[in-house]
């Protein structure tokens, strides 16, 4: 590129384009030429290798997600080596004084065994722990990046609707993972899980009796928990992960907008070397954090609640937090029960455990598909928006994390209400009304800020910047000089990409007293009304009030102070 | 640290139309050059490596540490020594690979280029020919096997395509046993003792103090299954006198004071396990379900929708409390065949 400015001095051997063609050594050239011969991969290798990966903090999150499940994996095949998916009882003799010769089932004593008697089994146990917690929290996080950039439109919806199912079956392989070392938590977790199926209308005994072979707690539990734990949804996990990242990889990444950036370029770092050597640095780093929190910061110390017993239950019991806004909405749930005909309907369990999960998840899983449908946009989409740039949807997001939020605090009512010292029912209550009010509130105050901070945008890239140098004009008026932004700022912005104004329609009865086709439909008038909270409100500047003559005048000084 | 020049021309475009001003074809154009220190002058650079190849010697030292500290405890050491070395091994193994990470981060950051580069995206979608030819694939092939002609073939395969799915259903129906009556049954009967659940024995007349509680159950632990231990919890409560207000039809079921009700919560079956004194209710410490005592156990906060079921006692000839009958009604969460 002849036109570069400024291209310095390198330490690197390099013309004024980039990196010099370096001629490989003959063993690398045969190496290659014989995989070529039998793989056809240089072609491959050519195409791949300088794939444009663009570089953002935000984008980390899901590699956050992919290293702790490999973690997951390495530490996970170690405690299979040791950890026994037995319910058959034997008397504890290991090494932890408190429990000698307590009663206890084989999972639980073998999980004290990889605690307390193998070397290493209480780090890699307590990694494990941690890079769940890690991968659930990173997966979600991720997820709201997607969503709050509108990453998932056209093309990618089929990755959003794999990278839910992902989420979904993280958190299934989380409770039953923790649910393993059958410790009195878990097994009051499965306590609740079996209630909650038993919820179930119609069919709810016949679906808990199925999943625990028989009345709780189910001599087959455990070795299925485990076979569904260790085997089918990792096998399922890595699959779809799988797809996920050639999904990713063909389709090529999102970019935020920038000034070379737009809908049909991809502007960042070549995968190979300097891309593909960072993250390998990255999977390091997320494997250091496991390993410095699973050697310093316990974790489910399962040796201090005692083997499981169904007469006992430890107070303050939380669940990890991808389960503990289900709980909370447990908690919440006013006491109401239908008795008809011989048959009962427990909404005190299955509403907030069945109901509103489903609806939730089904909302979260089709929401690519319900934006398409009310914005009629079907056109495809590689720059990340701004979320103030996309206000409905960012106020939609807002609203549905202010929910899980209320949720998961609501399933710690009880810490709430004894360390703040608040009567445990009141805690309740406030939960009650809080769910029902605040998130409301949430989308109209984020849908506001998104139309403020917009505002402030367009006036920033129509008007400049304040300079903070005050002038005084010839006529004796002072003002203070704003200077144009930079380019690549106004670029930043991505004010190109902001959400459309909503479409003009015709009036529903024309002059001619003729109905408009489709104008009574039930269908379209909710498309209609869910346009109203997606599609543009007017956010135009004012105009300045100046009149003509000032305005020339100011012009001239702007210029004047930028030469 | 990092400059940013913006040397590149502003418009991709032209960095497109001009291939041949590129040097390098077979690298991504740069279209934002970043000059760094490191670039600049070679003794940083040269600084910059001996950094990072102090982090890799850092990681070797943690890889050492990590085997010295398992090599120091023997298995089957004390709790104490356990706890002391999985902070060893986890603080060495967290400095092997954090040590690797900042080297491996420091050297992409300081010396590899950090130029950004253009690629540009090609359209997902196919030629429209390529289309045309696929859909017309797609029917020529559907066409060939026949099934938009032969009605009589698509519906026997529908059909035996469709009974095909049910071997799959039926062969799981050994998953469980079906729950007849077993959801509404307990161990609880007629003349039943109320054994303590901690020792086994029966318990007697005068055991418990007043506003004291206990949990009992038929049988002694070892000899129930999980299954029906898991319905058996009973908790004993001794009111102070006079305030047990009896239900209509349940007037004989307390025996001087003493009331008897299930411990498996009415919500979703955790253990009722606090029972506070002062205001005689019994709390689920689960989700909170709120019972009181005196009334039946009957819910004044919470989730759970039935009182907890009454176990009607009274004493046997010995002192010892005995159950009158089983429960007349189901323990633990409600299901559809309750009723």
């Amino acid at each position: 590129m002849s036109t570069t400015r400024g291209a310095g001095p390198t330490n690197a051997p390099t013309t004024s384009g980039g990196p010099a063609v370096a001629t490989p050594p003959a063993f690398v050239k045969k190496a290659l030429g014989d995989v070529d011969d039998r793989f056809g991969a240089a072609g491959f290798l050519r195409r791949n290798m300088n794939k444009v990966f663009p570089d953002h903090w935000s984008f980390m999150l899901g590699e956050i997600a992919l290293y702790s499940f490999i973690v997951l994996l390495l530490t996970g095949t170690f405690l299979t080596l040791f950890f026994q998916p037995g319910v058959n009882e034997v008397v504890y003799h290991g090494s932890y004084a408190p429990l000698q010769g307590q009663r206890m089932t084989e999972a639980y004593e073998s999980t004290l065994r990889i605690s307390f008697d193998i070397r290493g089994g209480l780090l890699i146990r307590q990694i494990h722990h941690w890079a769940a917690l890690i991968f659930m929290a990173a997966i979600v996080c991720h997820m709201c990046r997607i969503f709050f950039t509108g990453a998932f439109r056209k093309p990618r919806e089929t990755n959003w609707l794999i990278g839910f199912t992902l989420m979904t079956l993280g958190i299934f392989e989380g409770f039953c993972g923790y649910s393993l070392p059958d410790d009195l938590l878990s097994g009051t977790g499965l306590r609740i899980a079996y209630g909650v199926a038993e919820s179930i209308p119609i069919v709810g005994s016949y679906v808990a009796m199925f999943a625990f072979g028989g009345q709780f707690p189910g001599p087959d539990l455990i070795p299925r928990l485990y076979v569904v734990h260790i085997l089918l949804i990792p096998g399922l996990l890595l699959a779809l992960i799988t797809a996920h990242m050639l999904i990713m990889w063909h389709q090529k990444h999102t970019q935020w907008p920038d000034i070379h950036r737009n809908n049909t370029n991809v502007v960042g770092a070549p995968f190979y070397p300097a891309f593909m050597v960072k993250t390998g640095g990255f999977f390091m780093a997320v494997f250091a954090a496991c390993a410095f929190l699973g050697g310093v910061v316990q974790i489910n110390p399962v040796w201090l609640y005692g083997p499981y017993n169904p007469a006992q239950v430890g107070a303050g019991s939380q669940p990890d937090f991808y389960i503990g806004w289900l709980e909370g909405t447990l908690r919440m749930m006013p006491r109401l029960e239908s008795n008809f005909w011989g048959h009962t309907i427990s909404w005190n369990v299955f509403v907030p455990a069945v109901l509103v999960p489903g609806l939730f998840f089904t909302i979260i899983a089709i929401y690519p598909a319900l934006e398409a449908w009310i914005t009629k946009d079907r056109s495809a989409h590689h720059v990340c928006d701004r979320p103030r740039n996309k206000p409905g949807r960012t106020a939609f997001g807002a609203m549905m994390l202010s929910y899980f939020a209320i949720m998961l605090l609501a399933g710690g009512n009880d810490l709430i209400a004894d360390h703040f010292h608040i009567s445990l029912y009141a805690t309740t209550w406030i939960f009650r009304i809080t769910i029902l009010v605040l998130p409301p509130i949430v989308f109209w105050a984020t849908r506001r800020v998104c139309l403020g901070l917009q505002r402030k945008d367009l006036h920033s890239a129509e008007h400049g910047y304040e300079t903070g140098r005050i002038v005084m004009l010839p006529s004796g008026e002072f003002m203070e000089v704003e200077a144009a932004l930079p380019p690549e700022q106004v670029a930043r912005m991505g004010l190109a990409y902001r959400q459309a104004a909503a479409p003009e329609l015709p009036p529903a009865v024309d002059e001619h007293g003729v109905r408009r086709p489709g104008s009574r439909n039930p269908v379209e008038k909710v498309r209609g009304a869910l346009g109203g909270f997606f599609y543009e409100p007017d956010v135009g500047v004012e105009p300045n009030g100046h009149d003509e003559h000032e305005e020339h005048e100011r012009d001239e000084l702007t210029t004047g102070a930028n030469d | 640290m990092t400059e940013h020049v913006p040397g590149g021309p502003h418009d991709t475009a032209a960095a497109v139309a001009h291939p041949e001003v590129e040097p390098n074809v077979l690298r991504p154009p740069v279209v934002e050059r970043v000059i760094r220190p490191q670039d600049a002058d070679p003794a940083r650079a040269r600084r910059s490596e001996r950094i990072i190849s102090l982090f890799f010697l850092l990681s070797a030292a943690g890889t050492i540490g990590f085997i010295a500290s398992y090599v120091a405890y023997h298995p089957n050491v004390s709790t104490a020594e356990a706890r002391t070395q999985n902070i060893l091994l986890g603080v060495c193994l967290g400095v092997t690979l954090l040590g690797l990470a900042a080297g491996i981060i420091g050297w992409v950051r300081w010396l590899m280029p950090a130029h950004e580069t253009l690629q540009e995206r090609h359209e997902l979608s196919s030629s429209e020919a390529d289309r045309e030819a696929a859909a017309q694939i797609v029917m020529t092939g559907f066409e060939e096997t026949g099934l938009p002609r032969r009605s009589l073939l698509k519906r026997t395969l529908g059909l035996s395509l469709g009974l095909m799915a049910l071997p799959g259903v039926v062969v799981l129906r050994d998953l469980g046993p079906l729950p007849e009556k077993k959801l509404r049954t307990t161990l609880w009967e007629k003349h039943s003792p109320l054994l303590n659940a901690e020792t086994g024995k029966p318990v007697k007349l005068g055991e418990l103090a007043i506003g004291g509680f206990m949990t009992v159950v038929p049988r002694p632990v070892e000899e129930m299954s999980p299954e029906d231990y898991a319905k058996a919890p009973v908790l004993l409560i001794r009111l102070e006198p006079g305030l047990n207000q009896p239900l209509p039809g349940r007037e004989g079921w307390a025996y001087e004071d003493h009331v008897a009700y299930s411990k498996i919560c009415t919500h979703v079956g955790c253990p009722v396990g606090l029972y506070q004194k002062q205001n005689h209710n019994l709390l689920c410490p689960c989700h909170q379900s709120t019972f009181h005592v005196p009334d039946g156990c009957n819910v004044v906060f919470g989730p759970a929708a039935r009182r907890l079921p009454q176990l009607p006692i009274t004493v046997n000839e010995n002192g010892e409390f005995i159950a009158q009958a089983g429960f007349d009604e189901p323990v633990g969460p409600s299901f559809w065949e309750r009723g």
